[in-house]
């Protein structure tokens, strides 16, 4: 769900990137979140935080058009 | 329509091979299948070669008609054929079509990669050029961070545990110690691969495949040609070839895979056999968790129960009846991405010859499953034993 540029949604499953490709090597270790909205839809993005959080917890993010999401539980968020 | 039979197969070893060329390699791979054949040069009808990052890595392309020059074969449909990991059996795909529709009678298929010796974030970076890279590459997603994401969600989903997942490359490890074709040929305890260290988690280095160099072929004919022949040939059942999901957003649910599912559900149908009827595999295990989320999207084990049927496979319980990977897989014998698809027909050619140096007795149904990117390119075969 996207409400005024912010995105909800839950975890769906989580890694952490220890070894990337030569664009990102300089950023590891990255969370990577897979979150799905109310509505379904299913969405990539980086976590703020180096401890995934566990699947099904609720997370929000800023839509910023062209750039990558960032992730933060919903309770740190709201 | 022909039926469709592998006349002849070749491989070279799977490892490390810094002297050989990509062209080399082929020739030495498609020879050998040309000579196993035993059908004249001059009847191959066309040359396909299997390659992912040839451009990439070695600064090569137009493989089709230097490997076809290299053999001798001149004034033939040549080409290579890119599905990243599924390159070669994506070739075989379209060499059996055209087999079948009778517009060849005999068609060289050639995988060959090389990839050791290269820095790994140099690796890392050509490997995942096989994901959307403006929509998903673009977050650092990579193999190893796909796959942890599919394993955390197995465990959270089906309870499947670390051991479990662990047991699939101590399993392969085992058989590939004796199987001359493999990268790794030595035993792995489970505490060294869960203790091994972390690369995406919960994906450790001993659950990955290593990087490979290696080249396999076969040669596609038709019965006809076969029998006039004498080949020692192998009956195709069927050959399927589907695209798939190339986002993991746009999964349904990441524990399962829409192109093995429909792959497998097509290639049964095709050959008028089920799951339970085979009796070998050679399916994509590229990551140890990988070898039980396809276990069940082909059918081998319900959804869910990939991880319990790893273990009952690895102490002989009647709940795993086929055997998986006998060749040790990729996680052992080696993962030349291009020439992975043939080098699994060449496992289960040897299978139903009955010449496997891991032989499962009786084999006469054996199943090759191979995948590009993220499951997005996705193919299965049934080969099928005949008599002579």
């Amino acid at each position: 769900m996207i409400d005024n540029g912010i995105i909800e949604g839950k975890v769906v499953s989580h890694t952490v990137i220890r070894i990337a490709g030569k664009l990102h090597m300089d950023r590891v270790p990255f969370v990577l979140l897979l979150t799905a909205t109310k509505d379904g839809t299913h969405l990539l993005g980086h976590f703020d935080g180096i401890e995934p959080p566990p699947i099904g917890t609720a997370v929000t993010a800023h839509l910023n058009a062209g750039s990558t999401l960032i992730f933060t539980t919903a309770k740190e968020q709201l | 329509m022909a039926s469709v039979h592998i006349a002849g197969v070749g491989s070279t070893s799977f490892g490390s091979h810094p002297s050989q060329s990509l062209q080399n390699l082929a020739v030495i791979a498609a020879k050998a299948a040309i000579a196993d054949s035993n059908i004249p040069i001059e009847r191959i009808g066309a040359v396909f070669v299997g390659n992912f990052v040839g451009g990439i890595m070695m600064g090569q392309e137009l493989l089709g008609p230097i490997v076809a020059a290299n053999l001798g074969i001149s004034s033939v449909p040549a080409l290579k054929i890119e599905a990243a990991c599924a390159s070669s059996s994506a070739a075989v795909h379209l060499a059996h079509e055209l087999v079948r529709g009778e517009i060849h009678d005999a068609i060289v298929v050639v995988g060959v990669e090389r990839l050791t010796g290269v820095p790994r974030e140099a690796f890392t970076s050509a490997m995942t050029a096989a994901i959307d890279q403006q929509q998903e590459g673009i977050h650092g997603l990579t193999f190893p961070g796909f796959w942890g994401l599919v394993m955390n969600r197995h465990m959270h989903l089906y309870g499947t545990t670390r051991a479990q997942v662990g047991s699939v490359t101590v399993k392969n490890r085992q058989f590939g110690i004796t199987n001359p074709l493999a990268q790794f040929r030595k035993s792995i305890t489970l505490d060294e691969v869960v203790n091994s260290a972390l690369i995406a988690d919960p994906v450790r280095k001993f659950d990955c495949c290593p990087s490979t160099d290696g080249a396999a072929a076969v040669v596609l004919t038709s019965e006809a040609l076969a029998r006039r022949y004498r080949s020692p040939s192998i009956k195709v059942a069927a050959s399927i070839l589907v695209s798939a999901p190339v986002r993991i957003t746009d999964y349904a649910e990441l524990t399962i895979h829409d192109g093995t599912v429909e792959a497998a559900r097509r290639a049964y149908e095709r050959a008028g056999i089920g799951p339970a009827d085979v009796d070998v595999a050679e399916l994509h295990d590229c990551f140890s968790i990988a070898e039980i989320v396809d276990s069940e999207d082909l059918g081998f084990f319900a959804k869910g129960d990939g991880g319990p049927g790893v273990v009952a496979a690895t102490s002989g319980s009647p709940m795993a009846r086929v055997v998986i990977n006998p060749s040790g897989g990729l996680l052992s014998k080696g993962h030349p991405t291009g020439a992975t698809g043939c080098g699994q027909l060449y496992e289960i050619v040897m299978q139903l010859r009955d010449i496997h140096p891991n032989q499962v007795p009786g084999a006469r149904i054996g199943l090759t499953h191979n995948g590009g990117g993220t499951a997005a390119a996705v193919t299965v075969h049934l080969l099928e034993a005949v008599q002579q």
